[in-house]
């Protein structure tokens, strides 16, 4: 067969018939596909929630119909005769390192912190990335032994404390410690650590309408 | 033609990272690791060669007026439906990938090879043309992923094999990648000009 001219009539029809096949295959391919991806992201955020809230715990367990305000999704957690066990929240902080952090941070009903996970991220593997598992560490958890080499120069071999779990934003300076805050960045990725508390500092004042870190200075907060 | 020429064309004489220094982006951007750099390879081989596929079994009815605008439509479609695809049915795949695979669209080494090859030959030729190009860049994505996380972040496919505190940082960002690659295309081009 011999190829078609490069006329204008030609060029048209080829080019609208390639562009209206693409979309049905398109549409096809979403159709098919739309019901698998809402169940695996469901099946996340009830893994989320049930972890951010419950930890090793074993009990039963209602979470109730979403809520959501001002870009965050709230979800009560109950227990099984209806009291409230905590809230998770779905926060997104826009200026993480690689772009937006989008964690669930779970909050008993006086703001403690019961646990957090991370849900979408653009993090530096080996550096931002390692927030999911960070500010749950125990001090203790990561404490290495001292190496030669920082010791030669004078870094500190002892880690300070970066676990958030337990900490109550509305009392404790939910920063990192070179703002003045209570706890300690991931090493090297003081900007996806700053990213991740404003995203749970974020939450908090969303649930409760304020937090320790405002009432020291507005100033943090554009950090 | 002799197909398996092709296939190793791809990967050695004109291996599009080392030789052709062709989709830069992708390559200094999804390095960071070795998994990373292996899946960001295979993704875009397999849209490389249903794109090469398509476009030579299409080729004598798409007007050479309006050919380029035809390729980025037949590719993004393919690039897009491969997300929807791995985010349905590889769920853990796409989460440590989804960021790069909308780049795949942007790859010049997809809509070069579809200039430059399947435009001109037949559809046998176009796909081992794809499978050699596509391996040649995963090969290219792994090595470089590999040696970045190894000296960057001391581990080999996310085994943490050298003490964090040995890790130099710099392999992992940005000034590390263009650092390794010039790196590795020396050797190869050593290695090549040997055998010449």
């Amino acid at each position: 067969m011999k190829k078609l001219k490069s006329n204008i009539a030609n060029m048209a029809i080829v080019l609208t018939l390639i562009a209206v096949l693409a979309a049905g295959a398109l549409a096809w391919v979403n159709d098919e596909t739309s019901g698998p991806i809402e169940e695996i992201n469901n099946a996340a955020i009830e893994n989320g929630i049930k972890s951010v809230i419950l930890g090793d715990r074993d009990i039963e367990f209602t979470v109730e119909s979403p809520r959501e305000q001002d870009g965050f999704v709230f979800h009560n957690v109950n227990d099984r005769n209806g009291n409230l066990l905590g809230t998770a929240v779905e926060s997104t902080d826009k200026n993480g390192f690689g772009g937006a952090l989008k964690i669930m941070v779970g909050f008993d009903p006086d703001g403690v912190i019961l646990g957090y996970t991370v849900l979408e991220h653009s993090e530096t593997p080996g550096l931002g990335a390692q927030a999911d598992g960070w500010f749950r560490q125990k001090s203790a958890d990561v404490q290495e032994q001292p190496v030669a080499l920082d010791i030669l120069l004078g870094k500190p071999a002892a880690p300070g404390n970066h676990n958030i779990i337990g900490m109550n934003p509305g009392d404790d300076m939910m920063t990192v410690s070179k703002d003045g805050g209570d706890v300690d960045a991931i090493t090297a990725s003081t900007i996806t650590s700053k990213a991740f508390l404003r995203a749970v500092n974020a939450a908090y004042k969303a649930l409760f309408g304020y937090t320790a870190a405002d009432a020291v200075s507005g100033a943090s907060s554009q950090n | 033609m002799n197909y398996f020429k092709t296939i190793i064309n791809g990967i050695f004489k004109e291996n599009p990272t080392f030789v052709l220094l062709l989709g830069m982006c992708p390559t200094l951007a999804t390095t960071t690791s070795a998994m990373n750099g292996l899946g960001m390879g295979v993704a875009t081989m397999f849209v490389l060669i249903c794109s090469n596929t398509f476009i030579s079994l299409f080729k004598n009815l798409i007007p050479d007026g309006v050919r380029i605008p035809c390729y980025i439509v037949v590719i993004a479609s393919f690039v897009t439906a491969l997300q929807m695809l791995m985010q349905a049915y590889v769920p853990d795949l796409y989460k440590t990938l989804g960021i790069f695979i909308p780049l795949i669209v942007v790859n010049c080494i997809i809509l070069g090879r579809a200039e430059a090859f399947a435009a001109k030959n037949n559809i046998l030729a176009a796909i081992c043309d794809g499978i050699g190009i596509g391996i040649g860049f995963t090969v290219a994505l792994t090595l470089l992923g590999f040696v970045r996380e190894l000296l960057g972040s001391g581990a080999v496919f996310g085994h943490q094999v050298m003490p964090t505190s040995m890790n130099m940082l710099v392999f992992v960002l940005a000034p590390g990648a263009f650092i390794t690659l010039g790196l590795l295309m020396a050797i190869v081009n050593s290695i090549k000009n040997r055998k010449a």
